[in-house]
């Protein structure tokens, strides 16, 4: 076994899919684990919706406080925003906005990446 | 030779993720690599015993059983299992276990490789 980066990306829309909610808890247990993996979290695609203000995170909360005392935040990619007209002013300020070259210069980093 | 993790979400009767994920399980498997696969969501729909599509001269299961046969590991998470009322996958062919997220762990920590589908 091995300690790994991994990169968590979520894709897919916080309505119609639980993806969202399935991927957090997965982060947590890859960052739990004896492996004590590194965990990148990154909401790109439609997934960035979950980054808006007022969205309702009730059943993944528990999982992001968690991740963030482990040390693991939240980022949403710029672009991702852009093409879906999204104004970074209508991002939670618990997102870090990251651009598609910083996301890019970090995959290179990761030992794997998974997406939900 | 080395190890290839597959994550698939999806289950057996809406899309075809599960044949191209079986296909490419199989065909590193004859190659040599060992091939862990973790089945996450609707993914633990795959491996259920009496699933039938009369139309298919091969069920999807069918394909994950020989996977086994041929020496894969394959896990389902239990969350996702009993969330889906599986019963800790009482009706899932032989050779396949229910497990939780340290597993999972575990799984990204083993793997030389990992996909996602």
């Amino acid at each position: 076994m091995a300690s790994n980066k991994i990169m968590v990306q979520f894709l897919n829309r916080p309505f119609g899919t639980i993806h969202y909610v399935e991927g957090l808890r997965a982060s947590l247990g890859i960052a739990s684990g004896w492996d004590e993996h590194e965990v990148y979290l990154l909401f790109m695609g439609e997934g960035v919706y979950y980054a808006l203000k007022g969205v309702n995170r009730t059943d993944s909360l528990k999982y992001i406080h968690t991740l963030e005392k482990l040390g693991f935040g939240l980022n949403v990619e710029r672009e991702s925003l852009q093409e879906l007209g999204i104004d970074e002013s209508d991002i939670s300020e618990e997102f870090n906005i990251v651009s598609r070259a910083e996301v890019f210069e970090l995959m290179k980093e990761q030992d794997f990446t998974v997406d939900f | 030779m080395g190890i290839l993790g597959i994550m698939l979400t999806d289950g057996p009767w809406q899309t075809e993720r599960w044949e191209t994920v079986t296909k490419i399980a199989e065909s590193a498997l004859d190659k040599g690599h060992e091939v862990r696969l973790f089945l996450f969501l609707d993914g633990v729909y795959n491996p259920i015993k009496h699933q039938n599509f009369p139309d298919f001269t091969e069920q999807p299961v069918d394909s994950f059983k020989r996977l086994t046969e041929k020496g894969a590991t394959i896990v389902t998470c239990g969350i996702c299992t009993n969330a889906r009322g599986l019963q800790d996958g009482k009706e899932y062919v032989d050779n396949i276990k229910s497990a939780g997220l340290p597993d999972y762990s575990e799984f990204l920590g083993d793997a030389t490789s990992v996909v996602t589908f």
